[in-house]
């Protein structure tokens, strides 16, 4: 199983899963293991002749009880489908799905941070096309949800309700926005087309939304997804990430001080971030020098710009 | 900077205390409840989720697998 060792220059934990390196790789058609199970055919991973949303123990997990987990969740038994092309119906209702593996992985004593994820495209390291995305169960708090609790304490309360009321203001990079939900591409993004979409109200987890706030959140995140998709009308690869508050309550000491009047302190804001690796329709960002040596992105493409491009391409989609 | 918004949580979240809670079975520590129905879909066994309905089954090594319905209605 997998090796946790902690990277003290970096202050970060490694996992070594190398059984991973054997895992099914862009197998033909039909040797998909995420598609049903044909009367006759080999058994998949869904030994079923149809379904709807299936969830599954990864074959070849990087997390595993007792220390962590890995679920593979297939949004529907259309192997040529993508999130972006799900039923409306659908989409809401694997907000469901992502709400109910966050409170049963999230109760888990060997689980402190669930990650919910989607890699789309060859280009961000998919190695099965049919429609579907991950949850990790990481029996530590990893990196990136740690430095946004950070950022609460820096700004003295919740990061992305202030970010979030920042670029309302601002306006010029809000692509999409509902009663509950806005899309918009961060004043900071790193990625040429990265998308923030950040649940209106404070709401820690899917579990604290209410059913129209699942469905106008399915509504935008499918709505930037082709968006993507008619940017450079081709499919676009992205890196989908949920990001919600940890399932383990902070060390008393390591809660961030009580912010502005109103405002929650280091519970985290429910929020998807689209890292989507194309700077052109042919020219993929790669991660380099700077990004990998220094851990400072340089972009080629201004936010506002790229704002710009995407609103149109979302209008286009819609 | 603003920070208006409207806060649910004071503190540390804990999703009603669940992380303080025993923690439920590991998938493979589950009864093996595999009810595969004979040629067609699985039949929802009263577990819901909001709009989905939940059927837990056994994979034949132990793995967890559960399959997700849309039933339309809401908590």
């Amino acid at each position: 199983m997998s090796e946790l060792r902690f990277d003290e220059l970096r202050g970060e934990q490694v996992a070594y899963a190398i059984h991973r390196q054997d895992r099914t790789f862009l197998p033909a058609r039909d040797l998909c293991p995420l598609c049903a199970t044909r009367p006759g055919g080999q058994e998949t991973e869904i030994p079923f002749p149809s379904f709807e949303i299936a969830v599954f123990d990864n074959r070849f997990p990087a997390f595993a009880a007792p220390h962590g987990a890995a679920e593979v969740v297939v949004y529907t038994d259309d192997h040529d489908a993508s999130f972006a092309t799900l039923a409306p119906e659908r989409a809401e209702a694997l907000m469901w799905v992502w709400r109910h593996r966050y409170l049963e992985l999230g109760a888990r004593a060997d689980v402190e941070y669930v990650f919910i994820f989607e890699n789309r495209g060859v280009e961000v390291g998919v190695t099965l096309h049919h429609p579907h995305g991950q949850i990790y169960g990481y029996p530590f708090l990893p990196p990136v949800p740690a430095l946004e609790l950070a950022a609460d304490g820096r700004l003295g309360g919740c990061a992305p309700c202030a970010l979030l009321a920042d670029e309302l203001k601002d306006g010029r990079r809000v692509l999409h926005q509902n009663d509950s939900v806005v899309a918009y591409v961060p004043h900071a993004a790193r990625w040429a087309y990265e998308v923030h979409v950040t649940m209106r109200r404070h709401r820690a987890s899917l579990l604290d939304c209410d059913p129209e706030e699942l469905r106008l959140l399915a509504e935008a995140l499918q709505g930037v997804a082709r968006g993507y998709d008619a940017l450079f009308h081709r499919p676009f690869p992205y890196v989908m990430a949920v990001h919600q508050a940890p399932t383990t309550m902070p060390a008393p000491d390591a809660a961030p001080p009580s912010g502005a009047a109103g405002t929650a302190t280091g519970s985290g804001h429910l929020h998807v971030e689209f890292y989507p690796p194309l700077r052109t329709a042919e020219k993929l960002k790669y991660l380099a020098g700077s990004e990998q040596g220094a851990g400072t992105f340089i972009s080629d493409v201004l936010p506002e710009e790229s704002a710009a491009e995407l609103r149109e391409a979302l209008a286009r989609a819609a | 900077m603003e920070l208006p918004h409207e806060s649910v949580h004071a503190g540390g979240y804990t999703l009603g205390g669940m992380a303080r809670e025993p923690a439920a079975p590991a998938p493979s520590e589950r009864p093996a409840t595999d009810r595969r129905p004979e040629g067609g879909e699985p039949r929802a066994q009263g577990e819901r989720c909001g709009a989905v309905a939940i059927a837990r089954h056994a994979k034949g090594d132990g793995r967890a697998l559960i399959l997700y319905t849309r039933v339309g209605e809401r908590e």
